[in-house]
């Protein structure tokens, strides 16, 4: 198992390097660059291109960008002027973290509870309500549940904060808009996961052992079920934690969503290049957990590293 | 039963996961304030008291709180280049003039000499101090005015710095930075020489990027110069307290600032609100002062206080090539848009239609551009004979039997409001014409990158202008103007440009400016379309609180809040 | 239970010559007593049963009708402006209504409709198809296969889609084409990992093992065992890749990455409801109407398709 993970790890890491170098091959690859602007003469174009490095040839450009990577640093922004990535990362992280832990928390817990109870009370009233729920959360479009949130909760009937990030009355909105999604997601997967084993053999066997109903759910059911959910759920956390732009621009939290989707637009090439690694980073940690985790739950399978 | 009873119990054991994933974290909520808050801790707990209710300021604190909808690009003086920033540099820093609504009073020159021909100008700097308690010197500001136009520090704004003498050499690296037109006589006396008589110099001084800079701080924080709040002084009203990226300014009262004793606030939050209408909402929960009301929302709010915000939105036409090369064609288009129906659509008639180029509440020779030059270069409605007209003409010039056989590509910015008035446009003038329109949305630095390269036939564009004159809108089309990205050319419009910035006496200027516009329209150069209007909304708690377009948006020196 | 089980055991009393001997009926014995459906006959069968999701079926089919054909019938282009009706509510001409440029909310609508479910539909059928064949061909298989498409799996996940799609788009150009290509491009990868991860489960699972052992080919082992085990999940998924997709494609316009206007989708036409939500509430509501019934149908047809294609579930009501 230790080796396996070294593997895991060392693969990763490659996989990072990769993602690096077609990064920066694809933001040089669109079109415009960050100096674009109404009054943009070529003789400031070409000062800013200096002050930026970007005069000089490509792969010298590349170089010096790993080199820097390697020591941690990220550069400065072309955007934003006087701030470096890595401080913008430092502090638009924490936002997207914060809000994101919730929206998981409530959306992978409340998400195995309504599937699991779905499953088990199949057609009738309880898994009834589920499936609405669940529906409501995969037919709703992000923007429209924030703005909908917002409007209800917020203008109308003032039982929330608008918007903003300060405290725990505001992120109660943003967490469900985020959230609802997943949870809704999860529900859905985990009741059609618990429905697919609750007709295997094992059960029925466990069953005929007179194996308590708990414990056959607790140790059979759920345990089983619960593999296709952790599958998904490596994207599904990265994906939240770094916020999503939508939410974040809905309810002005200055969190990461934000920040990456302005710097593709403003092209501001270290920005995104510096979000991007940081990102991808994450994914590859994230599939890097799944991937443990999934020996971990179901010790059948063999894990390549022997 | 009793296997729903446990199913109840896991539910419920559920919902307590998420309860206390909820109840463990304000702390870590807190955290993350006061991680992202850095140096200063304890501004960012009367942050967080000060957001929570309106009521809660009543330590006595006045904050005037607004929104912005996006974070600034810098706050180096010499560096900004948005309006956002403008505004907060406006209420940071003071130049050697400050314009307030146009009018140019004295700023951190007490009084100042200008030479006969309108080129040399002497300014004499009252005793006025940094928020460190450092005085404010000449030496600083020739300093600042260096920086600006100098190459190495690669400022997006060096344009501005044109009036002076050798500034545009010295941005395209032909010249050493010392020889700039600006010499210090001594420590509070400062001398400025142009390259032209620009009259709207001492406007311009007024901007942050004529603001002094201190070398000592510029060289210690190098590139995170002005990055945070404890990153650069202050001699202006006001001083940065924080910068909380995307999220807010705070800024206090500058108890060193001169005319300390009539600022009444006692500082201002300036808060990131991407979106207008959360904006909106948060005014009208008492959480802003000030708010501008999307134009959609307009019908609702009456008594919103309605003013320009200096923005002039015109449709670019690349006259180089094809059918826009035609002058009857760009006529035919210029006549036939009905420009009131085309505000009506896309504003419900809130915004102003142009029929003219330049805005017409820029300064004139003694009161506005305006009233001393009216103009009507078009007819709102349209006229749809005269569109015809010029509309087969240009067919016959161009040899084509139909106007369906033209086909435009119209390029636009991708948000919401751009989008709405090129689906207008394209409506209107495929109706008036017969001609086909299609929309291209990009984000803005790609379309603003095509702009550049010429890669368009028709582009929605918009102008602001960065001091209140008609030049700042005239310049952009003369031939060899970096920013006249259509080649489009005309000798007698250069002629008459060339004229007017020679020119020192402010009324033969105007009126060489005027004839300029006209030659403008006349050619169908470009489509105007319309004044962006801001409908205002104030806390009426506040006092003294104006609005101008140009400089600064709103200007809170002098406001008072009754707590 | 107790109670039941002697019950059970308690044989009545028979009275002598109360049963008759009838032999063997040989020819009954072979008799087939319910028709040979097939596996597709049998889902097809089950899902008319199915009412909820019957109904869904038609109702989505009703929708896709109605996107091809109600712009057709009506007399309002989708792009015709009227200053004179801007933001109307619903009344005898205009059936949903008008935006806030005065255009036929009904047109607009359907002609959205269009957009949106092509979109949906076209990409998540792709998505799921090349998704299945590359994460069941690594799972299945493993080893060095496995290894490497994993690998590049890992990368083109680590690249955010946004770039991506941002890269395509801009190829590409605007359009639908376009925007089905932009959201497979990044799409696929997902299933190809939920499918592995189940055809990892799966090649493990002892029945799949006793046809290893029998000599049953590779072929015919993923085509009878493994396919129709997974084909509910598959498709589970794809009910809900449809809405992903026109999610996706609404957060692409709402970048300006969309298709180009006047030309629309539901997304777009929620988005542009969403800020007048204050006063022109319908403006919203119409097209989320629509964007959730849509939704709400496909994943209930979703389900019923999850049961009816399940092969364990066969023959049971």
């Amino acid at each position: 198992m230790g080796k396996y993970i070294l593997k895991r790890v060392a693969v990763s890491v490659l996989t990072l390097f990769v993602l690096i170098t077609v990064v920066f091959a694809l933001v040089r690859l669109m079109p415009g660059d960050p100096f674009s602007g109404e009054k943009m003469t070529p003789e400031i174009r070409a000062n800013l291109e200096a002050y930026y490095g970007l005069d000089k040839p490509l792969l010298e450009q590349y170089i010096t960008y790993v080199k820097n990577l390697l020591r941690g640093d990220f550069g400065y922004s072309m955007k934003y002027l006087n701030r470096t990535v890595n401080d913008i990362i430092a502090s638009s992280f924490p936002y997207s973290i914060d809000l994101g832990m919730r929206a998981l928390a409530l959306s992978i817990s409340m998400g195995l509870v309504f599937g699991i109870l779905s499953a088990r009370y199949r057609g009738k009233k309880l898994d009834f309500i589920c499936i609405v729920i669940a529906i409501l959360g995969t037919s709703i479009p992000d923007f429209i549940m924030g703005a909908l949130l917002q409007y209800f909760f917020g203008i109308q009937w003032g039982l929330f904060p608008v918007a903003q990030y300060q405290g725990i009355q505001y992120t109660i909105l943003p967490s469900i808009a985020l959230g609802f999604y997943t949870l809704a997601m999860v529900s859905r997967l985990m009741r059609a996961s618990m429905l697919e084993v609750v007709t295997q053999d094992y059960i029925k066997t466990a069953k005929s052992d007179g194996i308590s109903n708990v414990r056959i759910v607790w140790k059979h059911q759920i345990r089983n079920a619960i593999m296709p959910v952790v599958t998904v759920l490596g994207p599904v956390v990265a994906t939240t934690l770094t916020g999503t732009f939508v939410i974040e621009s809905i309810f002005a939290i200055p969190g990461m969503g934000k920040f990456y989707v302005e710097s593709v637009q403003k092209l501001d090439y270290s920005l995104v290049l510096g979000m991007t690694v940081f990102y991808g980073g994450f994914l590859i940690l994230a599939n890097l957990i799944v991937d443990i985790l999934y020996g971990v739950i179901d010790p059948r399978i063999r894990l390549a590293g022997k | 039963m009793k296997r729903a009873r446990k199913l109840m119990a896991l539910l419920l054991a559920g919902l307590m996961v998420v309860g206390c994933a909820a109840c463990s974290t304000p702390g870590q909520s807190e955290t993350t304030a006061a991680a992202t808050g850095g140096a200063s801790g304890e501004t960012s707990g009367e942050t967080a008291g000060s957001g929570e209710t309106a009521g809660e300021e009543s330590g006595g604190e006045k904050i005037f709180r607004y929104s912005v909808t996006a974070d600034v690009s810098t706050l180096d003086p010499q560096k900004m280049n948005d309006t956002n920033g403008g505004t907060l540099g406006y209420h940071m820093f003071e130049g050697l003039t400050r314009s307030i609504g146009g009018e140019v009073h004295p700023g951190i020159a007490e009084s100042w000499d200008v030479s006969d021909d309108g080129l040399v100008y002497t300014f004499h700097l009252r005793d006025a101090k940094w928020s460190d308690g450092e005085p404010v010197t000449a030496e600083q500001f020739a300093y600042a005015f260096r920086r600006l136009v100098d190459p190495a520090t690669a400022s997006t704004f060096a344009f501005i710095g044109k009036p002076l003498k050798n500034a545009e050499e010295i941005t395209a690296g032909e010249v050493a930075v010392e020889e700039l037109g600006v010499k210090v006589i001594d420590e509070k006396t400062l001398e400025c020489t142009l390259a032209f008589p620009a009259p709207y110099f001492l406007q311009v001084l007024s901007m942050s990027q004529f603001a002094p800079a201190r070398e000592d701080y510029v060289t210690q924080y190098g590139a995170e110069f002005a990055g945070d709040g404890e990153k650069n002084v202050y001699n202006g009203p006001f001083m940065l307290k924080e910068w909380r990226q995307n999220d807010r300014f705070i800024l206090e009262k500058n108890p060193n600032y001169w005319d300390a004793e009539n600022v009444h606030l006692d500082g201002a939050e300036v808060i990131v609100v991407a979106d207008t209408n959360t904006a909106l909402a948060m005014y009208e929960q008492g959480e802003l002062d000030y708010v501008v009301v999307p134009t959609d929302l307009m019908p609702n709010y009456p008594d919103a206080v309605a003013s320009p915000s200096g923005a002039c939105d015109f449709i670019r036409l690349n006259t180089g090539s094809g059918p826009l090369a035609n002058q009857n064609f760009r006529l035919a288009l210029n006549y036939g848009l009905n420009r009131n129906e085309f505000v009506l659509l896309s504003t419900n008639g809130y915004w102003e239609a142009a029929n003219r180029f330049v805005l017409p509440i820029v300064g004139g020779v003694s009161s506005t551009y305006g009233e001393e030059f009216p103009y009507t270069a078009f007819p709102m409605d349209g006229d749809q004979a005269k569109a015809q007209e010029y509309l087969q003409a240009a067919l016959q010039e161009l040899g084509l039997s139909d106007a369906s056989e033209i086909t435009m590509e119209m390029l636009t910015t991708d948000s919401e409001r751009t989008k709405k008035e090129a689906e207008v446009l394209q409506a209107l003038l495929q109706e008036a014409l017969g001609i086909n329109i299609n929309i291209t949305l990009l984000p803005f630095t790609e379309r603003v990158a095509r702009e550049e390269t010429g890669d368009f036939e028709m582009v929605v564009s918009g102008i602001l202008p960065d001091y209140p004159d008609p030049i700042s809108f005239l310049e952009s089309w003369e031939t060899d103007s970096p920013y006249n990205h259509m080649s489009y050319s005309n000798a007698e419009y250069d002629a008459l440009l060339e004229k007017a910035y020679a020119d020192g006496n402010a009324e033969t200027r105007f009126a060489t400016l005027f004839e300029a516009e006209q030659v403008l329209m006349e050619d169908g150069a470009i489509v105007p379309l319309q004044y962006r209007t801001d409908g205002r909304l104030l806390n009426p708690a506040m006092t003294d609180v104006s609005y101008y377009f140009c400089g600064y948006t709103v200007n809170f020196i002098h406001a008072d809040k009754s707590v | 239970m107790e109670q039941t089980k002697q019950t059970a055991f308690e044989i009545p009393e028979v009275p002598p010559g109360g049963f008759e001997h009838v032999g063997k009926n040989l020819k009954g014995m072979d008799a087939i007593t319910r028709p040979n459906l097939s596996y597709w006959q049998d889902a097809w069968r089950r899902i008319r049963k199915n009412r909820v999701a019957f109904f869904s079926l038609m109702l989505v089919t009703l929708y896709a009708l109605l996107a091809i054909f109600a712009p057709i019938f009506s007399s309002y282009g989708y792009a015709d402006v009227d200053s004179q009706h801007m933001s109307e509510l619903f009344s005898a001409s205009h059936w949903l209504g008008t935006d806030s440029l005065g255009r036929d909310l009904w047109v607009r609508v359907w002609r959205g409709g269009r957009v949106s479910l092509s979109i949906g539909f076209l990409s998540a059928l792709l998505n799921a198809i090349l998704g299945a064949l590359v994460g069941g061909l690594c799972g299945y298989y493993g080893g060095k296969l496995d290894a490497i498409v994993m690998r590049i799996i890992d990368v083109l996940y680590g690249i955010p889609n946004l770039i991506v799609t941002i890269l395509v788009m801009v190829v590409l150009g605007p359009g639908i084409f376009s925007l089905v290509i932009a959201l497979i491009v990044v799409g696929w990868i997902g299933t190809a990992r939920f499918v592995r991860g189940e055809v990892l489960r799966l090649r493990e699972q002892d029945f799949v093992a006793a046809a290893k052992m029998l000599g049953v080919s590779d072929f015919v082992i993923i085509v009878k065992h493994i396919i129709p085990n997974i084909i509910g999940l598959i498709i589970t998924n794809l009910t809900m890749a449809v809405p992903n997709a026109i999610f996706r494609e609404a957060f692409l316009s709402y970048i300006g990455l969309g298709i180009a206007p006047p030309e629309c989708s539901w997304g777009i036409l929620a988005k542009e409801g969403v800020p007048l939500l204050r006063i022109y509430p319908h403006q919203l509501f119409v097209p989320a109407f629509f964007i959730c019934t849509t939704m709400l149908a496909l994943n209930l047809l979703g389900d019923g398709l999850r049961d009816a294609l399940d092969p364990k579930l066969r023959g049971t009501e």
